[in-house]
């Protein structure tokens, strides 16, 4: 893995847990939502993005919200929403990301100088 | 079925070998990927997209099966997946255990069942215990069988009084009671959910 994706697949984890936290979603809204947004910079293949839901519902920031089923077809929709400790894990990664943004626009502005 | 959802179906089927998921987190897993992926296709249909060019999208954002499948598993947890897999086995050894605790029953093992709150949470209101008839010596903290009347009641050992052959124990919402020796059936040795 490169060093921009393994960069961008940190902060997709903070991305997540915004967007989840906005109103309860599936999965495939959350990648739709999250490319949009992002302007497809952040395009998190369902390849990764369903391993990272499960992560984050095994380490307890998100839960299933609510199920939808469809018995004819065995497919299920279900609607993930953050955890209070997802919620504080979240405002921990947007300060973290705050700083980040502003020690680096700092320094690489300087060194223009 | 067509070839789009044959596809899909055996797509489905190579992600969940990978996987390799208890019976539960395998129906939900396929059942949440099954509907994420009926939902690329009903888009790309919607928007007139070849079905060949369909099968290429989803690989590409899916990614390959195999390594799909062992990424879930990872994050699913492996281990914890293999000690479901295990807890099924457990009813089954559960039962073995069972008849011949009350195939020994009359000589030296007895099963009884908690109904009540009384020793909560050392012994919880439904779970069986196992009792062994031949102890001979109590400890304090010892969980006992013992018989008040026509009843079989449950307590913990707090003190003994091996001089007067007399125990001391306790009970949830009751006062510390003094009950004979003989009135004892035996000692739980396991408790069994």
């Amino acid at each position: 893995m490169n060093t921009k994706t393994q960069f961008l697949k940190g902060c997709a984890r903070t991305l997540v847990l915004k967007v989840i936290s906005e109103r309860p979603m599936y999965g495939y809204e959350i990648a739709a939502v999250l490319a949009k947004r992002s302007r497809n910079i952040f395009e998190l293949g369902q390849g990764t993005l369903y391993p990272m839901l499960y992560s984050l519902e095994k380490a307890g920031l998100i839960r299933v919200a609510r199920e939808i089923a469809y018995p004819d077809s065995g497919r299920k929709r279900l609607y993930y929403e953050l955890t209070p400790k997802g919620k504080e894990v979240l405002d921990e990664d947007v300060g973290t990301w705050l700083s980040v943004k502003r020690g680096m626009t700092l320094v690489l502005k300087g060194s223009h100088e | 079925m067509n070839s789009i959802e044959g596809y899909l179906k055996a797509y489905i089927d190579q992600i969940m070998e990978a996987a390799d998921l208890a019976p539960r987190d395998t129906r939900r897993v396929r059942a949440e990927l099954s509907d994420h992926l009926e939902e690329i296709v009903a888009i790309s249909r919607r928007n007139n997209i070849p079905e060949r060019e369909v099968m290429m999208m989803v690989e590409g954002e899916f990614g390959k099966p195999k390594e799909l499948g062992e990424a879930i598993a990872r994050a699913r947890g492996r281990f914890r997946t293999y000690l479901k897999k295990r807890a099924r086995r457990w009813p089954i050894e559960v039962a073995v255990a069972l008849v011949l605790a009350l195939g020994i029953k009359a000589f030296a093992m007895q099963t009884f069942r908690a109904t009540t709150d009384t020793l909560s949470p050392v012994v919880l209101k439904g779970n069986r215990v196992l009792v062994n008839k031949l102890t001979s010596r109590l400890q304090e903290n010892d969980v006992i069988v013992y018989r008040d009347g026509d009843y079989a009641k449950i307590g913990l050992v707090k003190d003994l009084n091996t001089s007067q052959d007399k125990v001391v124990i306790s009970r949830n919402g009751e006062d510390e009671k003094t009950i004979d020796t003989d009135m004892i059936t035996g000692r739980v040795v396991l408790q069994i959910r």
